[in-house]
């Protein structure tokens, strides 16, 4: 404030002559800004012999020239006081502001040589407004938690008459960071999370292991006590029993209690090596179908003495152990059929895969047979039957047409997807994408 | 009655009992003898060359080693031995060992007597006997399921439950070195992780217990 300036010496002073006033503010030294600059009853006004005038304010000197660089009827525009959550802190262009004040408040005022109620303020702060806020005639400016970053705050002032004339300040300062919010901090911290994870992750896979582990080798120590002990035992009683039937002249005799206790015998021991061996899990491996037919047609060649031929076998990869195994159980059986009772001159097997179908089909130009019930079950060998009831378990049909003296043809007919494994599929499905 | 014409055989079984069933079993038969009885391979071998029987009976499991080891001796002594497997094993891989030194007859035990009867027939008469259930098995051997040396003994120590380290340690090899053989063999034996290729070699009579 300035506190007075004699009336006799304004008249007479060359400031007063309408020429334009430039006002420099010496700010306070040692960050004593607001502190009254002198006493009440002094005079505070000097009029110094260079024709310019100082006066007293509680901002600073301030010191008045006639003629200078201002503009006239404008305001200069002078950022006063910076405060944090009520504290005062020196409006120091770089300034540093600790991380986590909450209320940033900017003062400002004109210094102005006349009537300062046309005055009026924008203020912008560069990283965060967007535009200019007016401030009206208000002389401060609020901002409350403002995030972590480099700002530059922009005051201009102006006189409404003269809205295109206006003087601005500016002050750059920085708000400091919370440790949490550094980038490096932050690095860091993701690091840890993702070695806490690695860890965690491995921990799990290793006990994992472990238990697999410890399961394999008490399936192991089963396997093998049953077979050093239940299965040895059984093979050596059986062994025995065979010996003692060939002693005997019933040994044929299906209703005999010893022949009885024989087969029985035989079968619990092929029951508990299938035990001790069915270790394996669900996922069992594929079978190379192709393979595995032109395989079983050799051998065919073989035991008939006729050609038994593969007609047609589509490649065809990931048929799935357990579909698999019956397939190739229901063709043998055809092939034993034809070759045992019909008497052909050739067997053909053929393997197609046509849109969501798999085919398979075993022909022979034999004698043929009528289909009765009969013949399936009542001369001992559950042929067909058990064909037909080994396709009905995998999904699948089994058709015969057989005509005396033209033949038979044994068609197997199961769906595409049935037939492959889950793990082809996932891995044919992979190569698409 | 026993002249030339019997067929005399020494039976290789390391239980005794199974040995007495085979024994009583052959001597039910006119034209048969079991001349000699051994329990371990070394046995085997000796009572070979004692004997120098028509036939062999050859368990596969034995205290001191491997049948087809035993095999392998006897067939180096006398490359026409006629030697047929009798045993719990069924897996492709000991077949094919088995056929691969020499065996011509390949029986899963828990057969019916006239089985047996017929095997030792087929084979002295100088015929392979396979029933369908082992040609059933070795059919579906594909060969690229073949290992190498070093990839065997790998397994052999994946089986035995050692770490990739160990088993570097033990075949001097570095650890990298032992993953790739680890991934071969995986691929080989058709499987996705360690333990199911423990089974598989187990079922397949890559390794015994």
């Amino acid at each position: 404030m300035i506190s007075s300036i004699p009336e006799e010496e304004m008249d007479d002073d060359p400031l007063h002559r309408n020429r334009p006033l430039s006002v420099t503010l010496y700010r306070m030294p040692y960050e004593t800004n607001g502190v009254q600059l002198c006493g009440a009853r002094m005079s505070t006004g000097y009029l110094a012999p260079d024709d310019t005038v100082w006066f007293a304010s509680d901002h600073g000197a301030l010191h008045v020239i006639a003629g200078g660089n201002g503009v006239e009827g404008t305001p200069t525009t002078r950022i006063v006081g910076l405060s944090l959550d009520g504290a005062n802190l020196p409006v120091k262009e770089g300034i540093q502001l600790p991380a986590g004040g909450k209320r940033l408040a900017f003062s400002f005022v004109p210094l102005f040589l006349g009537p300062q109620m046309g005055i009026r303020f924008l203020y912008r702060l560069e990283g965060f407004d967007n535009s200019w806020v007016s401030a009206g005639s208000g002389h401060t400016a609020t901002y409350t938690n403002l995030p972590a970053g480099t700002y530059r705050f922009r005051v201009r002032s102006f006189d409404v008459s003269h809205p295109d004339l206006f003087t601005e300040e500016s002050f750059d300062f920085t708000k400091k960071p919370f440790v949490y919010q550094t980038w490096w901090f932050r690095l860091l911290f993701m690091t840890a999370m993702l070695g806490c994870i690695l860890l965690a992750y491995t921990l799990r896979l290793r006990s994992v292991r472990n238990r697999f582990a410890v399961v394999l080798e008490e399936r192991t120590r089963l396997a093998r006590e049953m077979h050093d002990t239940v299965i040895r035992g059984c093979i050596g009683v059986s062994m025995l029993m065979e010996a003692i039937a060939t002693q005997r002249d019933d040994a044929f005799d299906d209703n005999d209690l010893f022949n009885v206790s024989r087969e029985q015998l035989r079968s619990t021991i092929s029951e508990a090596r299938q035990a001790v061996w069915d270790l394996r899990r669900n996922d069992e491996e594929d079978i190379n179908l192709p393979h595995s037919l032109a395989a079983l047609a050799e051998q065919a060649t073989q035991a008939f003495g006729i050609p038994v031929m593969c007609e047609r076998i589509d490649p065809m990869g990931g048929i799935s152990g357990s579909a698999g195994h019956e397939l190739l159980m229901v063709t043998r059986e055809a092939i034993a059929n034809a070759g045992s009772h019909a008497n052909p001159e050739w067997i053909q097997i053929s393997a197609s895969l046509d849109g969501a179908d798999l085919t398979l089909s075993v022909i022979d130009n034999g004698i043929g047979f009528v289909q009765t019930a009969q013949t399936s079950s009542a001369d001992g060998h559950y042929g067909l039957i058990g064909m037909r009831e080994r396709m009905n378990r995998i999904g699948g049909t089994l058709t015969i047409h057989s005509k005396s003296d033209s033949g038979t043809e044994v068609v197997m007919k199961l769906r595409r997807a049935t037939a492959e494994s889950k793990y082809h599929r996932q891995r044919s499905r992979g190569k698409l994408q | 009655m026993r002249d030339e014409t019997c067929i005399r055989i020494l039976v290789v079984d390391d239980y005794p009992f199974t040995r007495t069933g085979i024994a009583a079993i052959l001597q039910s038969q006119p034209d048969m003898e079991a001349c000699a009885q051994a329990g371990t391979v070394s046995d085997a071998v000796r009572l070979f060359d004692e004997h120098e029987p028509d036939l062999t009976l050859m368990d596969l499991r034995l205290p001191d080693g491997h049948g087809v080891e035993a095999i392998r001796l006897i067939r180096r002594k006398k490359p026409s031995a006629k030697i047929i497997v009798l045993t719990t094993y069924e897996g492709d891989e000991d077949i094919h060992q088995a056929l691969q030194a020499g065996a011509m007859g390949y029986l899963i035990k828990g057969m019916s007597h006239d089985v047996l009867v017929k095997a030792i027939r087929r084979v002295y008469g100088g015929n392979r006997f396979l029933p369908p259930p082992v040609t059933q098995t070795l059919s579906l051997r594909s060969s690229s399921s073949e290992l190498s040396q070093r990839e065997r003994e790998v397994l052999r120590l994946m089986v035995a439950g050692k770490t990739n380290r160990e088993i570097g340690e033990k075949l001097h090899i570095k650890e990298p070195t032992v993953k790739s053989h680890i991934t071969l063999i995986l691929m080989r034996l058709g499987v996705t992780d360690r333990t199911q290729a423990v089974v598989k070699a187990l079922k397949r009579g890559l390794e015994h217990l």
